[in-house]
């Protein structure tokens, strides 16, 4: 026994010596030779660092309560097409500020929607707000404002802040200009996104909004979390459910 | 990023040093996903997945994969009809998987023999047999199964500004280093056409033979090729669940319509899809990745396309969260070439910022060799990646080309020299980009002097401040191209709304909305 470790290949596994005597390798291809049991891909797939679902969640419950002190959002009930040349409507998605709080750029909701109104103000446009139920996917947030927007400019924006504007009788995915990466997409961004927005409205050609990227692999670092958070808005949505006019109430903290 | 051992909030006072170096690794950017088959985070099963079995009664399917007929969704009545072929189906599906799998490795069992009982193959048993594999034999069965002797690369060519001079520069190297295919997109919508002239022509310059693509909206994608800017396309999107397509109001047979569009006008085309898509567009039904993936691949087959662009795409950095989801990419690239599909394999969008990760990725298709080993590897710099970064980019090309050096494997790429080629490709390409501009004054006056630069840049950082933010004009003269292009292609009476008529159609058909609707192309963030 004391000499077995002197055999070929031997080593100690729970103080046992195996080798090629007594583990010799049987690899004939497919279900022979070594494969990983159930208990040791178990050991194998516990590395630190592991997001859950839960964890998400709570982590997004932790931004509800300072956001309740920053912004109220009212229903108005259902949203009618507008008239006014210069309105430009902001459709949310259906989770925004309801189960869903900060942008994957970590900027509160009212932060954006106080971005994204004052923009259009300034460039002149007229800010309105509904809520989209009947999808949580930007580019038919965007198109679906657009079409309820008097100047047929529209925002659409998901709660984990991917924006688009977007034009009434465009393609769906023939947008104006789209803001697909959120994590790095600053307030700063989003209020430019409302100005150029209004500058669409009122006709004019703006430059689009450059998000700079140093060539960070987002999906890497964040598609866990989209994932999970996406199937919060997208487990809201109803087939056919109306677009909501929305009324906000920015508190002085927020602005 | 935070420890999620119990003491999370609280400094540890006697934690290993070690941990606090290999949290400044790059490793430790990317996140990763407890297996989960209800949320979706489940790579090769899920107690969800059906079950392989088929059933034919008269000539037709009764049940497929433990569903009846009766309860077939949409993709189950493609793949029902269009897909099995019935005359192989009972001798296949009465093979056990485990033998099956034996067979894809075995050197014996000619490729034509498993690709015929392929066919004959539901998408939960072809699921069951790669499941078998561990990640060599994938590798290995890989390379028996793929379709062509010769392997290949493609390369993203594409710029953060739309700069029309560099991308026909940029795309002239990347067929100088012997990229096979290239293809473009851009980060304003209306670049699209400009895009699509700039990297034709660098592409052109290059070497003859080169393909191009360029991935924007659908029917605008079928409009640039009809004009004869592009070659190929392969951004046609499927998807494995019901409501991932319905929620884009599209359906199989829309997605059918509009690939015989590009076929009827000799463009090339293939399909896209890859585990995780559903699971980011929120549609996963709870099924695992490798599931709904195999039955994206039957789709594609019997969609009757040229192939496909599988392995994850947008969603592999989804998929490298969950336990054994690099195992898995490998397995649906395999799944795609055992049905005969043409394959580019993937190794697209960064799934990660850990270089060894990325060395990891690439290497079993470098040996294993692939139709496209990249379907879309960024041959500039990962700030102009306009897809965002690919697995690998023009600063880790050179890794690649000495990869290749290592494992005497052909990755499809030649080295060039400091002199070499690619400056004088560079060079003509930015060349002719400039005559295409035609006679605009402004056009050449700008570009003279920027030409000799644009040759020796590596990147548009290089470019002055705000250049190359819009190109309408370029885009006019590309659009009043096409615009004549149409012309002649209404004598032809083909319709003249491309894939939007076709699409229109199909939604007519399925009695969906008439307001056309088509999925995203690539994810969003």
């Amino acid at each position: 026994m004391t000499g077995d470790y002197l055999q070929t290949s031997a080593i100690v596994r729970n103080g046992h010596i195996i080798s090629a005597v007594n583990d010799p390798n049987e690899y004939l291809g497919p279900g022979t030779g070594y494969r990983l049991s159930r208990e040791r891909r178990e050991q194998l797939v516990k590395i630190r660092d592991v997001l859950d679902r839960d964890e998400v969640l709570r982590s997004e419950g932790r931004y509800a309560k300072g956001e309740t002190r920053l912004i109220q959002y009212r229903t108005m009930g259902p949203a009618e097409p507008g008239s006014d040349p210069k309105e430009v409507v902001i459709g949310i998605s259906p989770g925004f500020g309801l189960k869903i709080f900060r942008t994957l750029g970590g900027h509160p909701l009212s932060s954006i929607l106080d971005a994204l109104t004052s923009g259009i103000r300034a460039k002149g446009g007229k800010p309105r707000i509904v809520r989209l139920r009947h999808t949580a996917d930007t580019s038919f947030l965007g198109l679906s404002a657009a079409r309820l927007a008097g100047s047929g400019v529209g925002i659409g924006i998901q709660a984990k802040g991917t924006a688009v504007i977007h034009q009434r009788d465009r393609l769906p995915h023939h947008n104006l200009e789209l803001f697909s990466n959120a994590p790095i997409t600053r307030l700063e961004h989003y209020r430019r996104l409302g100005e150029n927005a209004a500058a669409y409205a009122l006709g004019e050609a703006p430059e689009p909004v450059v998000v700079p990227t140093k060539g960070e692999a987002m999906g890497a670092r964040f598609h866990a979390q989209v994932a999970l958070i996406y199937a919060i808005e997208t487990g809201l949505t109803q087939d056919g459910a109306a677009p909501e006019e929305i009324e906000i109430r920015l508190t002085e903290a927020a602005q | 990023m935070q420890d999620k051992s119990p003491a999370t909030p609280q400094i540890k006072v006697n934690r290993w040093r070690r941990f606090a170096d290999w949290d400044e690794r790059p490793l430790r950017l990317d996140k990763f996903a407890v297996e989960d088959a209800a949320a979706g985070f489940a790579a090769f099963s899920s107690p969800n997945d059906p079950k392989p079995g088929l059933e034919i009664e008269n000539g037709r399917v009764k049940s497929m994969d433990g569903i009846a007929a009766a309860d077939f969704d949409m993709i189950d009545i493609f793949i029902a009809n269009h897909h099995l072929d019935l005359d192989v189906a009972i001798e296949a599906m009465a093979i056990p998987s485990s033998e099956i799998a034996r067979m894809l490795v075995d050197m014996n069992v000619p490729r034509a023999k498993l690709v015929r009982l392929a066919h004959g193959m539901t998408p939960a048993k072809l699921a069951e047999v790669v499941t078998e594999l561990n990640a060599l034999e994938i590798a290995f069965a890989y390379s028996k199964m793929r379709a062509r002797h010769t392997p290949g690369n493609q390369g993203h060519v594409t710029n953060a500004k739309d700069d029309p001079l560099q991308l026909a520069a940029d795309a002239a190297t990347a067929v100088a280093f012997g990229f096979d295919e290239v293809e473009t997109t851009m980060r304003v919508a209306r670049n699209a056409w400009s895009n699509a002239v700039a990297c034709a022509v660098g592409a052109a310059v290059g070497r003859w033979g080169t393909l191009f693509q360029c991935s924007s909206e659908e029917a605008e994608e079928l409009q640039i090729g009809m004009a004869g800017f592009t070659s190929y396309a392969e951004t046609v999107s499927v998807y494995g669940t019901e409501r991932s397509f319905i929620d884009g109001d599209d359906t199989p047979w829309s997605k059918a319509f509009l690939s015989s569009a590009y076929a009827s006008r000799g463009i090339k085309m293939r399909c896209t899809s890859g585990a995780g898509s559903e699971l980011l567009m929120g549609f996963h039904e709870s099924k695992s990745l490798l599931y709904l993936e195999a039955r994206c691949l039957c789709l594609q087959r019997a969609m009757g396309v040229q192939g496909t662009q599988n392995g994850g795409i947008d969603g592999a950095p989804v998929t490298c969260t969950v336990p054994g989801g690099v195992r898995e990419l490998m397995a649906e690239n395999l799944i795609a070439v055992w049905l005969d599909l043409e394959c580019a394999s993937g190794n697209d969008a960064r799934p990660t910022e850990s270089e060894i990760r990325v060395g990891a990725k690439i290497l079993p298709f470098l040996i294993a060799g692939s139709d496209l080993i990249c379907s879309g590897f960024g041959s500039i710099l990962k700030y102009d990646k306009s897809f965002n970064p690919s697995l690998m980019n023009g600063e880790e090309l050179e890794d690649f080309l000495v990869l290749q050096r290592d494992f005497e494997a052909d990755g499809g790429l030649t080295p060039v020299g400091e002199d070499g080629d690619h400056r004088s490709a560079h060079a003509r390409g930015a060349g002719d980009r400039r005559r295409v501009r035609g006679t605009r004054a402004e056009t050449e006056r700008r570009h003279d002097g920027e030409r000799g630069r644009g040759v020796r840049l590596g990147g548009n950082q290089e470019l002055p401040a705000g250049r190359g933010r819009d190109h309408q004009r370029s885009d006019q003269a590309a659009r009043h191209h096409r615009h004549r292009r149409d012309q002649g292609a209404r004598q032809a009476r083909v319709p003249a709304g491309g894939a939007a008529s076709a699409q229109r159609q199909a939604a007519r058909d399925w009695r969906l909305p008439a307001d056309l609707r088509h999925r995203p192309q690539r994810t969003h963030h």
